[in-house]
């Protein structure tokens, strides 16, 4: 089940929402909040089977077997050796249940090209949020080999793997962040109030932008490459960056502010990356958790920067093509990861000291070419293509700079691209407010409310609805 | 101090009122659109859309164990949702106040004509449907075999297409196909007759994806020829039954104009008379024309009543030539004209078909065989490969 989907909307929410905010007879708050997860485990599962009516089996024995696998490490947290031993036999199921069902098939077909064989393997259909659960799963048996005390009982551990907010596209929850609000959370008006606005918000961006700004990338690029013009490949590399950013970030914004009505306080996901003045900053407003995962499992325990520049250059570059491999079984995400590994070791190694005396607009537009440029790799259906579509963007490929293609897209997305680059700048957010309370107050309102009418006109009324991050 | 709290009590107790109202409205909001559905009645059809909506799915286990009762509910949901389809006027607005060209994949055009996307043109997956056409010819050797691939409106009057907009040349799609078809089989140049026609008459509708009579009897001229009838010049004329066409493509764009003007085609003498069937009924009609149709949304269906696996066209000519058609739903305006010169017609329709093209050919000592499809269904449609 998607977020924006009439059925979710209408018929999923309502009732769990029912179900879970009521004090219904329980005085005794602990009893309460076993309640809720209870409530919340049940409706996930719904939410995950409602998608994945098999898989959600997987799920269930991935959870059974690393509850007793956290149990076991805190049993054994006084002798470091078979802590170890547990800790990396639970990664190794983790780690390879992951690599079965996401990367088997890329790596037969590689190995087919590579050694010229023709091995036949039918690769297995991908379980929806996969790469997300278990990504949390090996944060928290890191975490418990770590110190944190291990879930004794199994409902708050299966609530914090499967929580629907957040279980098919994130953000990543690590178990350190979220342990003492699994034992202990309250839904306050505030919370609940804040977390609609938010969730409104985060549907908003996906529906009203990102899908109308998508539908341009898609046509664009099923064009063909050799009816690209120089301008409208540029507009269509720009539709696509407004798209995956709203997109994504529309998302995790929608699991946020289902998280605060649900009690949960998530960290913040995306925070204007597009504002970005270099890769390393851009690399810390985008997908937050993400890289923090990545900086914490990975990073931190190879090193990090502790260690001499070349092993420093390793441990990045090992870093970032794994999270491109993350974002797909595919060479081109590895070769996205690997370019943004090597753009960050230069920019830490080289351009140090030159970045900062260099016009801060003159930073903004390079990094957001080098973005560009990136969603171009991550897009791409081949390696070949995205090159030629590279090619063409730099005027260097067989097609003209204009053409009329061209006018038709810039007087068809224009409007679209001005207004939502603006607000993926963050042009929007310190918007002049009134000063009379009420006012304002009916103004947010207003707001708020049309744009919920707008998301359910267009859901009901599109039959293109597709979530971008579902290759998970 | 004491002034202090108060200020913090004031804002505080101002924030609680914020809340308390988010929270309801939302409430509202979501309980409205939950509980509304259970009121409002389903429909069956859609006369907007012009097609049947999804229905409740019946929950069964192997729908459960395989996902396709949750994809079934999920467009029944959204199928039968209250305002659907004020809710579809409003979003084509919203959409052309962002500067968009089109509304619901139609293109909106200069001059009140609006166009059907044109399908992609997969060059690939062609050949094959190409080869078994070329194989079944060389297979039936004695037929006389005519292809006539229809352009679309986005070729013939591309003049009138947004700004800037230029799909793939049709044109040239179209003789790529003629090129790969057998040299037996003879090909029909309906690109020429209908940009000729069109300084005339209006060859394609505004409204709708069809063409009009007119562009379709300029094409039957040059078919006719191929096939050796002998048609003159004021052997039909031409009715107008109908001025308030609104056809699919405006249905889904809800904020066109144009109505069109619906003709029929007729033989002035009527050399044989005829009865037609339709596979799936026992009656008979005297008629290729089905008037009632005139009073529904679909004026379209007028000709023939609308698309089936098989229609026979018997007529009283002793002892002439059978035609066997296997077309899309762009022949329908044309057949009427095909009667004044064959014993007996046989139009077949691959999309609804249950059996292969040979077991037909089979039943009768059929003469000639003529493909007619449009561009967009002859590149998109699968079903014809399934069929020869």
């Amino acid at each position: 089940m998607v977020f924006s989907s009439a059925a979710f909307l209408f018929a999923f929410l309502p009732v769990t929402l029912l179900l879970y905010c009521p004090r219904l007879f329980y005085k005794n708050r602990k009893r309460e909040i076993a309640k809720k997860n209870l409530v919340l485990l049940i409706a996930s599962l719904v939410f995950y089977a409602w998608g994945e009516p098999i898989y959600v089996l997987l799920m269930a024995l991935s959870i059974l077997f690393n509850y007793f696998i956290g149990l076991d490490i805190e049993m054994h947290k006084d002798s470091p050796k078979s802590k170890k031993l547990i800790l990396a036999f639970g990664i190794l199921f983790n780690v390879s249940a992951l690599g079965f069902f996401k990367y088997s098939g890329f790596v037969t077909e590689s190995i087919n090209s590579l050694f010229s064989l023709s091995l036949e393997f039918n690769a297995p259909e991908l379980p929806i949020g996969i790469s997300f659960y278990t990504f949390q799963i090996i944060s928290y048996i890191v975490d418990v080999y770590r110190g944190t005390p291990a879930q004794k009982r199994l409902v708050p551990f299966a609530t914090y793997v499967t929580m629907y907010p957040q279980l098919i596209a994130g953000p990543i929850v690590q178990y350190g962040d979220i342990e003492k609000q699994l034992n202990d959370r309250t839904v306050t008006r505030e919370k609940l109030a804040a977390g609609i606005l938010i969730f409104i918000k985060g549907m908003g961006k996906k529906v009203l932008f990102a899908n109308t700004i998508g539908a341009f990338y898609t046509e664009i690029s099923a064009l063909g490459l050799d009816r690209i013009s120089t301008v409208t490949a540029w507009v269509g590399i720009i539709c696509y960056t407004l798209q995956i950013y709203f997109d994504f970030s529309g998302y995790s914004d929608m699991a946020i502010g289902l998280g605060k009505m649900l009690g949960f306080d998530f960290s913040l996901n995306f925070n204007l990356p597009y504002r970005a003045k270099s890769i390393t900053e851009f690399w810390r407003r985008w997908h937050i958790s993400l890289g923090n995962w990545f900086r914490d499992y990975v990073y931190i325990p190879l090193g990090g920067n502790r260690v001499k520049p070349l092993r420093h250059i390793l441990n990045i570059l090992i870093v970032w093509t794994l999270t491109g491999l993350w974002h797909g079984a595919a060479w081109n995400f590895v070769a996205w990861g690997g370019l943004y590994g090597i753009l960050l070791i230069v920019e830490k190694y080289l351009l140090k000291n030159v970045l900062e005396k260099i016009p801060s607009f003159i930073r903004h537009a390079g990094t957001m070419v080098v973005v560009m440029v990136g969603w171009v790799l991550f897009s791409a259906e081949s390696f070949t293509a995205a090159a030629e579509y590279i090619r063409i963007m730099f005027g260097m490929g067989e097609t003209a700079f204009y053409d009329s293609t061209a006018t038709y897209y810039l007087s068809s997305a224009g409007l679209s691209i001005i207004v939502m680059s603006l607000s993926a700048f963050g042009f929007f957010v310190n918007m002049p407010r009134v000063k009379k309370f009420r006012l304002n107050v009916a103004a947010m309102a207003a707001g708020y409310t049309l744009v919920f009418l707008l998301c359910v006109i267009y859901l009901i009324s599109e039959t293109y609805n597709p979530f971008l991050y579902f290759r998970f | 101090m004491n002034e202090e709290t108060k200020k913090e009590k004031r804002t505080r107790k101002k924030g609680n009122i914020i809340f308390a109202f988010i929270i309801i409205v939302f409430c509202l909001m979501l309980g409205f659109f939950s509980l509304a559905g259970f009121f409002v009645p389903d429909r069956e059809i859609s006369e907007n859309e012009n097609r049947v909506l999804a229905s409740m799915p019946e929950l069964t286990v192997s729908g459960l164990l395989d996902g396709s009762f949750m994809k079934d509910f999920e467009s029944y949901l959204t199928d039968q949702f209250p305002l659907r389809d004020e809710a579809i006027y409003l979003k084509s607005f919203f959409e052309r106040l962002w500067g968009k060209h089109e509304e619901n994949g139609v293109y909106i055009g200069e001059n009140d004509f609006l166009f059907d996307k044109p399908s992609a043109f997969d060059s690939e997956k062609l050949k094959d449907v190409i080869k078994k056409i070329n194989s079944f010819c060389k297979q039936n050797k004695k037929l006389k075999s005519v292809f006539t691939l229809v352009p679309n409106s986005t070729l013939i009057y591309r003049e009138n297409l947004p700004e800037g907009l230029v799909p793939a040349d049709q044109s040239v799609q179209i003789n790529k196909v003629y090129g790969g078809l057998d040299k037996s089989i003879i090909t029909v140049d309906a690109v020429s007759a209908l940009l000729r026609e069109k300084s005339y008459n209006e060859v394609f509708y505004k409204t709708d994806h069809h063409w009009t009579t007119r562009g379709a009897y300029s094409v039957f001229v040059e078919i006719a020829d191929k096939l050796g009838l002998e048609v003159k010049a004021d052997d039909f004329e031409f009715h107008t039954v109908s001025n308030d066409f609104e056809g699919t493509l405006k249905s889904k764009s809800t904020f066109a104009r144009a109505k069109d003007s619906v003709e029929i085609c007729l033989p002035k003498k009527s050399e044989g008379t005829y009865y037609i069937e339709i596979s799936g009924t026992a009656e008979k009609y005297a008629s290729c024309f089905f008037e009632q149709k005139l009073d529904e949304k679909n004026k379209y269906e007028v000709f023939l009543g609308g698309n089936y696996e098989r229609l026979t066209v018997t007529t009283t000519i002793p002892e002439g030539r059978k035609l066997l058609v296997i077309k899309d739903s762009f022949a329908n305006c044309l057949i009427p004209m095909l009667t004044p010169y064959f014993t007996k017609i046989v139009v077949l329709d691959p999309r609804y078909m249950t059996e292969s093209v040979s077991e037909v050919l089979q039943e009768d000592d059929f003469t000639d065989l003529l493909f007619l499809y449009n561009a967009n269904t002859f590149f998109s449609d699968t079903s014809l490969k399934e069929v020869l």
